[in-house]
């Protein structure tokens, strides 16, 4: 029966077929595994030969780099190493330094003694994309302007490289690059804005400036709230013709609330004025921004008037008949903030208060055992 | 009549293994562009950023007093700028809430509560006065689902992550789950990270220090089928169009998304299937652009059953919620105006999850059948067996290889040797075994069982293996 089988099984066409699978699927097992151990091995001699750089070249870097001479020698011996390890090695400064840090320019002209810099430029105009994201990871520190032309050409990329080549651009560029950069930029909710926050936060403040001088130009309404809102905390002094503006602006929804997230925290009276009439504003988001940014002025940017007006305002949106739940709670929050003034009409609302999410809300206020605001 | 079985069961096997290869195939691609895309670098600035989106995590707690504690200090050492943890005890009958009132210091706090969704009636919301992050919610018990939705209503973020009390999260790993968030265009409304077995690892404070392979060969098993189902089968999804299912033990939403689609149902043992299926619907009704992800490397732990009857429960709710999903969204099927995700990945689900253990285990009986006749064709059933049994092997192996350009987890040889003796051993028994849990799991499912089942834990502990 056996030997009728074996027989069977290499004469029959669908046997042969089905064998040739099962040996196909060996042959694949066998490879898998080969490759699951290749990499450790690959890592170990990695280690191995990061370890012999380290010992050999690492450990001395910091001292040789002070002198050309012997920054000669060192680049000569690490030109033997390979690439991985070079960028490895290197890449760790970049990681720790910042780029006020003294010894930034140094480590900046080893990278660029050892080819690395030419590389990554290179790598920019690679077609797959994998070789052009990691390369501009690796620019982001420590491009300048000589390599701006390789990123005005990401405009078109992928949104991931766009946004690392619009912050690169904040850094090396003028304010007409980053400009003609974030027009091409669509946002479509909050959490997407967190690159442009990183990137208006850390622009020199003279572009900033000059972008600045655009910002009516820019196309995207939640790109200009960004700006706005940034420029209020950088400059408050030189942002407030544009807050003003915006304040003014009563026909966009999003502008308005853009006026009310950056005005919080302005001590200018006018700004602060407009800030309190925003509470009255027909939208609940624009009211509940007002009221949210009350209460994130500082005392001492506060008139005692203006901080009496503030807290009879936030009073009213928690007991009268706001119909936001979101407005009313950011009254209350606000309001906890107003020192003491603000808790002692918290702890009136909380005991002659007729409505009762009022009560609760001014409860949970007196009652809440704070971290930071984003608790709230 | 039997030639045309024969062709049946050969076409099915042929379609799910050629589906399951092109899966492979675009998980390879999928984990290559992550690798790529991830900056370890943005951490640094999204940690010292104040724009960096807030997240609440819910932790949805029935009778877990073996692990509640060790889980929530896990929870609050993650790295990450704007953190709250939301315990919702959902009426537990053990010492659940006193062991956090003992350990957390909790006082009784004011909240205000708005019912954004229906849940069963809150009891309480305390605060933790040694960690103001950490709130607890006490309510009279309704379920997973409801306590998850009172997490919600709760919950003043714009991202709310579920997490399963026993669920311990990698340290960085938020910082890698909300970069999609930011940087993904369409805009991601939910991802989910990759679950690994905390059998085996030793942790300390919550933090994992050593991952070793389980000692129970359960556990070894479910090890290996975690690595296969998570990277292998998720990964690819990505490029079909989205992921059907985001565990229910860790997984990221936008709170606005789920606050649209009424929350988690009730009604249901796979909510965590569920709920995604209803937003791919939401979304691609509203014609609303989005994407919901599976990202490989932020990981979190999570102890696996090992005992028969644990798992049992376990994997029949499963196989009853992917049934009562599938059912639910049956319109989808096939179905052009959901893209590939209707006409690709729900039937790859109903074709080769819901009905594979009914394929397989009339395979068996097929075959039992043939040998009792004695009509039993033995080189065909020789090969046909072989085949079968390397095409599991096959995906598994390759799981590891996935593991290894992602998280690189078991990397020491000897553990990846041990990983692919059970991934062979797997055929003979436990594979038998799951089968025979879904299946039963299906006939639950049809006489309208929607109990959960119960799941008992050891808690992770200080060197605990």
């Amino acid at each position: 029966m056996i030997r009728q089988a074996i027989y069977e099984l290499f004469n029959d066409p669908i046997y042969k077929f089905i064998a040739l699978i099962a040996l196909i699927q060996i042959a694949m097992i066998v490879l898998a595994i080969i490759w699951l151990l290749v990499p450790y091995i690959i890592r170990q001699h990695r280690t191995a030969l990061k370890n012999r750089f380290n010992t050999q070249l690492g450990n001395s870097f910091l001292y040789e780099i002070e002198d050309e001479v012997r920054l000669d020698e060192w680049i000569d011996k690490a030109k033997k190493y390979p690439t991985y390890i070079l960028y490895d090695f290197i890449n760790q400064y970049f990681y720790y330094y910042t780029q006020d840090h003294p010894l930034f320019p140094r480590i900046l002209h080893v990278y660029e003694r050892l080819g690395l810099l030419r590389r990554d430029v290179q790598a920019m105009n690679s077609k797959i994309w994998h070789r052009r994201i990691m390369a501009i990871r690796r620019l982001m520190n420590v491009a300048s302007e000589r390599e701006k032309r390789s990123f005005e050409r990401c405009r078109n990329d992928r949104q991931m490289i766009k946004l690392m080549a619009v912050q690169i651009l904040g850094r090396i560029g003028d304010a007409d690059d980053v400009f003609s950069m974030i027009q091409d930029h669509e946002i479509d909710n909050r959490m997407m804005e967190q690159p442009f926050y990183v990137l208006f936060n850390s622009m020199p403040m003279d572009t900033y400036r000059a972008l600045m001088d655009r910002w009516r130009e820019i196309e995207s309404t939640r790109l200009r709230q960004v700006a706005l809102i940034c420029c209020a905390k950088r400059d408050a002094e030189f942002c407030k013709p544009w807050l003003l503006e915006t304040a003014r602006n009563q026909e966009d929804l999003e502008m308005r609330i853009s006026f009310c997230k950056a005005a919080s925290g302005s001590s200018d009276p006018d700004v602060q004025e407009l800030l309190r009439a925003s509470t009255a504003d027909a939208e609940w988001e624009v009211r509940a921004q007002a009221a949210r940014s009350l209460g994130q002025i500082n005392g001492e940017d506060e008139t005692p008037e203006g901080r009496r007006r503030t807290v009879e305002l936030l009073k009213k949106l928690l007991e009268e008949n706001e119909t936001s739940f979101w407005v009313r709670q950011a009254a209350a929050f606000s309001l906890w903030r107003k020192g003491e003034l603000g808790r002692t009409a918290l702890e009136e609302i909380q005991r002659e208060g007729l409505d009762k999410f009022g009560v609760d809300a001014a409860t949970q206020e007196l009652e809440r055992i704070r971290t930071d605001e984003y608790t709230a | 009549m039997i030639y045309w079985l024969d062709t049946i069961v050969l076409i099915y096997f042929a379609g799910m293994n050629l589906a399951y290869g092109m899966l492979l195939l675009l998980s390879f691609f999928e984990i290559l562009s992550r690798n790529a895309a991830r900056m370890p670098e943005y951490d640094v600035k999204l940690l010292s950023d104040e724009s960096a989106p807030p997240i609440s995590i819910l932790v949805p707690a029935y009778n877990e007093e073996t692990g509640v504690v060790d889980s929530v200090k896990s929870l609050l050492r993650l790295v990450y700028p704007h953190l709250t943890v939301i315990v919702i005890n959902d009426g537990s009958d053990d010492e659940t809430l006193q062991r956090l009132f003992d350990e957390f210091d909790l006082g009784e706090f004011h909240y205000v509560y708005r019912t954004d969704i229906e849940t069963q009636e809150i009891r309480g919301i305390y605060q933790s006065r040694l960690d103001p992050r950490l709130l607890v919610v006490d309510k009279e018990n309704g379920g997973k689902s409801d306590a998850l939705n009172a997490g919600i209503n709760l919950a003043r973020t714009p991202l709310v992550c579920s997490i399963d009390s026993d669920t311990i999260i990698e340290r960085h790993a938020f910082l890698r789950m909300v970069e999609p968030f930011i940087f993904s265009t369409p805009p991601v409304i939910a991802s989910g990270g990759s679950i690994r077995l905390a059998n085996g690892a030793t942790f300390e404070e919550g933090v994992i220090k050593e991952m070793t392979i389980p000692k129970s060969w359960l556990a070894r098993f479910q090890t290996v089928e975690y690595l296969r189902s998570f990277l292998f089968g998720r990964v690819g999804y990505n490029r079909l169009g989205g992921n059907m299912i985001i565990s229910g033990a860790f997984g990221l939403f936008r709170r606005d998304a789920l606050e649209e689609i009424g929350g988690y149902r009730t009604d249901t043992v796979g909510e965590d299937m569920e709920v995604v299926t209803r937003l791919h619907r939401h979304f691609r009704d509203k014609k609303e652009p989005y994407r919901i992800l599976y990202i490989p490397d932020p990981i979190c732990y999570t102890e696996a059953p090992e005992k028969v009857k644990v798992l049992g429960n376990q994997r029949d709710r499963w196989q009853r919620g992917l049934a009562d999903t599938l059912w639910r969204h049956k319109s989808m099927f096939l179905n052009p105006y959901y893209g590939l995700l209707g006409v690709v990945v729900f039937p790859v689900f109903v074709l080769f999850e819901l009905l594979g253990p009914i394929i397989e285990f009339f395979g068996y009986f097929w075959f039992l059948s043939l040998i009792i006749a004695g009509v039993v064709d033995v080189p065909f059933t020789i090969l046909f067996f072989l085949v079968a049994v390397f095409s599991g092997f096959l995906l598994s192996v390759f799981s590891l290889i996935l593991n290894d350009l992602s998280f690189r987890a078991y990397y020491m040889p000897s553990l990846k040797f041990k990983l692919i003796l059970f991934a062979f051993l797997e055929n003979f028994g436990y594979r038998q075994l799951t089968l025979f849990f879904r299946i039963r799991g299906l006939l639950k499912f049809f006489i309208g069982d929607k109990t959960w089942g119960k799941m008992t834990r050891k808690g992770f502990q200080k060197g605990s293996a």
